[in-house]
C-alpha cells in the first residue's frame, strides 16, 4: 500500500498514484496529496494502474476528490487505468456513470 | 533544571509498597533502609519463588529484583510477576553488580523496566522511582480512558441495536446473519410488513465499518419502517432515504443497498440494487440459480436526485432469495486469496443437508478462511421458500376487536398535478389506523383500494393497456410507459370515496371514479376467462369483497367490503 503524487505545472496535471491496496488506511495521505496545493486549472489524474484492490472507503475517497475538483475549479478528474478488479467494483457501484474513467 | 528544583524533585515523598527480592541479607537491609527513608513500606523476599508468592498475596507498587537468586531466578520471577499484574503497571527494577551486556539485555527482555547497579546510590534510586511514578500515572490514565471508551461504545451499541434491531417480520420470515468486523456493523438489515402483508426488506452496507458507519443506520431504520408500515411504495422509500442520507452524511460516505418488495399475493419480487453484489435466486426444482439482479444504480446518499427503477421479477414456488454483502466474496484467507464468486456459487449449489443456504455459505467461508482476521462486515439475508409454506396468507390475527358503531365518509379528489406527486393510499391507511379498523381488515382494504386506485389511474387516466403485462418484457415496458405518461400528464382526475356504516353489518363502501372513458366490456368479455375485467387486479378485488359493480362503462367502480373482525 502506498500513495504518491506528481505535480507537473507545464502539462497542467496533478497525478495521484495509488499502489497496492486502496483502502481506509490511505485516507490521510490521500487527502494530503491534493488539499494543500492550488489545483485551479489543473487536470487531476488518479492513476490506479498499480492498485490491485479497493474497498468502499476508497469509493468514498474518490467522491471527496471529485468534490474537491469541482470546488477548487480544477479542470477535471480522470480515473486512469483501473485494474479489472477495481473496474468491476467501480461498475458495481455505478461510479462509471459518475466519474470519467480512462482505461 | 535549577539546583533547588532538583532538590525539590528529590524531596518529593513516595508512597506505596516496595518488594525487595535479594538472597543476601546485607543487600536487603541496605536497599530496605533507602526505600524506607524515601517513604516506602518495604517487604522482603529471599528468592524468586517467594517474591512471586508475595506478589500474589498483596498489593505491591514496585519491585526490586536481584538477578541471581536460588529456587526461581530473577528473570523468571520478573516474567511471572508481569504476567500476574496483567494490565496493571507494576515497574520491576533489576539490581545487579553485573556489567555483562547480554545479561543486562536479558533483564529488560524478560519484562524488567530498568536496571540499577550495585552499589545503589540513594539519589539515583529515588530519581528512578519518581520517574516510574510518572510513567504509572500515564499508564493509569490511559487504562481509565480505555475502559471509559469501551463503556461508552457498549452503551452506544445498546442504543444502536435497539433502534436498528430486527422486527417481528424479520424473525418470522427471513434468515439473517450479520457478522461484524468491529463492535458496530456497517451492514444493516431491516424488514417490515406492508399493510397488505407483503414484506419489504433492505440490506444496506455503509462505507467503512465501526461507529462511523453505524451512524447513518438510525435514520434509515426510521424511514424504512415508518414508510413501509404506511404502505408507501419502494421507490418513495428509497427516495426519502437517499435525501436524508445525502443531507446527513459527509461526502465520501454513503450506503450501498438492496431493497426487495416481496409480494405473496402477486407472487412477485421488486428489486432495487445500488452498489451491492448481485441478488441471487436459487430454485429448488431447477437445482440451480434461476435469476439474478445486478447493481443498476448508484448507492444512496451520493446524489440529491436519483431515479429509482425497480426490477420486476417473478417469485416462483421453490425460490430462495439471497442477499449478500461484499464481505462474503471478498473474505481473505491467510494466503491473501479471496473467497470469490465461484466458491460462493459452489456453496449455494451444494447446500445439501445444511439447514439453510446461509449455513452452507458460512461453513465454506469458515473452512476457507480458517483463522485469518475478518477485514469487513459479512452479512447475509435469505428469503426462504415462503410460497410453498402452508397458509402463507393466513395468520396475523391477534384479535383486537374494537367494534365501530358510527358512520363516516372519507373522500379525496386528485387532479392531474396531484396525481403526479401525491400517494393517496398511505394517507388512507393512516386514517384507517386512527379510526381503529382492525389490522386484518385494514390489510384487505389496503389491497382493495390500491387495486381500484391503480386501475383508475393507470387505465383510466393514463390510458395504459394492461395486456402489455402479459409477458416479462411487457411488464418492464408497462412500468416504463407508466412513468413516461405520468410525466406528460396534463389533464385528468381520480376521486376516492370510502364510507363506513357500523350500524348493521359494518360495511365499507368504496367508490373510485376516474376521468377516463372506461373500458370496452364487450371486448374484455371475449378474452380468456382468467383475464376477465381489465386484469388480475379486479378479479382479486372481487374475490375479497361482497360485491363489485362496474358503472359508467368502467370509469366508476363500486365495491362493498364487509368487516370480518
Amino acid at each position: 500500500m502506498s500513495i504518491s503524487s506528481q505535480l507537473n505545472r507545464e502539462l497542467g496535471q496533478l497525478t495521484i498514484i495509488v499502489a497496492g491496496r486502496f483502502d481506509y488506511s490511505l485516507h490521510r495521505d490521500f487527502r494530503a496529496c491534493y488539499e494543500n496545493i492550488s489545483v485551479e486549472g489543473l487536470q487531476l489524474i488518479l492513476d490506479l494502474s498499480a492498485a490491485d484492490y479497493m474497498d468502499s472507503s476508497a469509493l468514498g475517497m474518490m467522491l471527496l476528490l471529485k468534490e474537491h475538483t469541482e470546488k477548487s475549479q480544477a479542470m477535471g478528474l480522470i480515473i486512469r487505468k483501473p485494474s479489472p478488479a477495481i473496474l468491476k467494483i467501480l461498475e458495481v457501484a455505478n461510479f462509471d456513470k459518475l466519474l470519467k474513467i480512462e482505461s | 533544571m535549577l539546583e533547588h528544583d532538583i532538590a525539590s524533585f528529590l524531596n518529593r515523598a513516595v508512597k506505596g509498597t516496595a518488594l525487595v527480592a535479594d538472597p543476601t541479607r546485607i543487600s536487603r537491609l541496605l536497599l530496605g533502609k533507602i526505600l524506607g527513608d524515601i517513604g516506602y513500606k518495604v517487604i522482603f523476599a529471599e528468592n524468586g519463588k517467594e517474591a512471586v508468592t508475595l506478589f500474589k498475596q498483596q498489593h505491591i507498587d514496585i519491585v526490586f529484583m536481584d538477578v541471581f537468586m536460588p529456587e526461581v531466578a530473577g528473570y523468571q520471577a520478573a516474567a511471572q510477576i508481569k504476567q500476574i499484574s496483567g494490565r496493571q503497571f507494576t515497574p520491576i527494577l533489576f539490581v545487579t553488580a553485573e556489567t555483562d551486556v547480554d545479561s543486562l539485555v536479558k533483564c529488560i527482555a524478560c519484562g524488567g523496566d530498568d536496571i540499577l547497579f550495585k552499589p545503589v546510590h540513594q539519589a539515583v534510586l529515588k530519581a528512578k522511582v519518581l520517574g516510574f511514578e510518572r510513567t504509572r500515572a500515564i499508564y493509569n490514565e490511559i487504562s481509565r480512558l480505555h475502559s471509559q471508551r469501551q463503556e461508552e461504545e457498549e452503551l452506544a451499541e445498546r442504543v444502536f441495536s435497539s433502534a436498528v434491531s430486527n422486527s417481528l417480520c424479520a424473525d418470522k420470515e427471513l434468515l439473517i446473519s450479520l457478522n461484524s468486523a468491529s463492535t458496530f456493523s456497517g451492514d444493516v438489515v431491516f424488514a417490515e410488513y406492508r399493510p397488505n402483508g407483503d414484506i419489504n426488506f433492505l440490506l444496506g452496507d455503509f462505507t467503512g465499518h465501526g461507529l462511523r458507519a453505524a451512524i447513518g443506520a438510525m435514520p434509515v431504520a426510521d424511514i424504512f419502517r415508518g414508510m413501509t408500515r404506511k404502505g408507501y411504495s419502494a421507490d418513495a422509500i428509497l427516495q426519502q432515504i437517499n435525501k436524508r442520507l445525502f443531507r446527513l452524511l459527509p461526502t465520501g460516505m454513503f450506503m450501498a443497498g438492496i431493497l426487495v418488495e416481496a409480494s405473496l399475493q402477486q407472487q412477485s419480487l421488486r428489486v432495487w440494487n445500488g452498489g451491492m453484489p448481485e441478488l441471487l435466486i436459487f430454485n429448488n426444482q431447477l437445482g440451480d440459480i434461476r435469476d439474478r439482479a445486478l447493481s443498476e444504480s448508484l448507492p444512496l446518499g451520493i446524489q440529491v436526485d436519483l431515479e429509482f427503477e425497480l426490477k420486476q421479477l417473478k417469485w416462483l414456488k421453490g425460490d430462495h432469495v439471497l442477499l449478500l454483502s461484499d464481505g462474503v466474496t471478498e473474505a481473505v484467507n491467510q494466503h491473501q486469496q479471496m473467497f470469490g464468486q465461484q466458491r460462493l456459487e459452489h456453496a449455494i449449489k451444494n447446500k445439501r443437508d445444511h439447514a439453510s443456504f446461509i449455513a452452507s455459505i458460512q461453513e465454506q467461508l469458515h473452512s476457507f478462511c480458517q483463522n485469518a482476521p475478518q477485514l469487513d462486515d459479512i452479512s447475509m439475508v435469505e428469503l426462504p421458500d415462503l410460497l410453498s409454506r402452508p397458509s402463507a396468507l393466513e395468520e396475523n390475527s391477534n384479535a383486537n376487536i374494537t367494534v365501530q358503531k358510527g358512520c363516516w365518509t372519507w373522500q379525496l379528489s386528485l387532479d392531474a398535478d396531484s396525481l403526479k406527486t401525491l400517494m393517496p393510499i398511505p394517507l388512507l391507511m393512516t386514517s384507517l389506523q386512527e379510526l381503529s379498523v382492525n389490522h386484518v381488515d385494514r390489510n384487505i382494504l389496503f389491497t382493495v383500494v390500491s387495486e381500484l386506485y391503480n386501475n383508475a389511474y393507470e387505465h383510466g387516466v393514463l390510458k395504459l393497456d394492461s395486456s402489455l403485462k402479459n409477458s416479462a418484457e411487457g411488464f418492464e415496458n408497462y412500468y416504463h410507459q407508466r412513468k413516461l405518461r405520468a410525466d406528460q400528464l396534463e389533464l385528468g382526475w381520480v376521486k376516492i370515496s370510502i364510507s363506513y356504516d357500523g350500524k348493521v353489518n359494518r360495511d365499507f363502501t368504496i367508490v373510485v371514479e376516474d376521468s377516463g372513458a372506461g373500458f370496452d366490456q364487450l371486448k374484455l368479455s371475449q378474452q380468456a376467462k382468467p383475464q376477465q375485467y381489465s386484469g388480475r387486479g379486479l378479479l382479486l378485488v372481487e374475490s375479497l369483497c361482497e360485491s363489485l359493480d362496474i358503472l359508467e362503462n368502467g370509469s366508476v367502480l363500486k365495491v362493498v367490503y364487509r368487516c370480518q373482525y
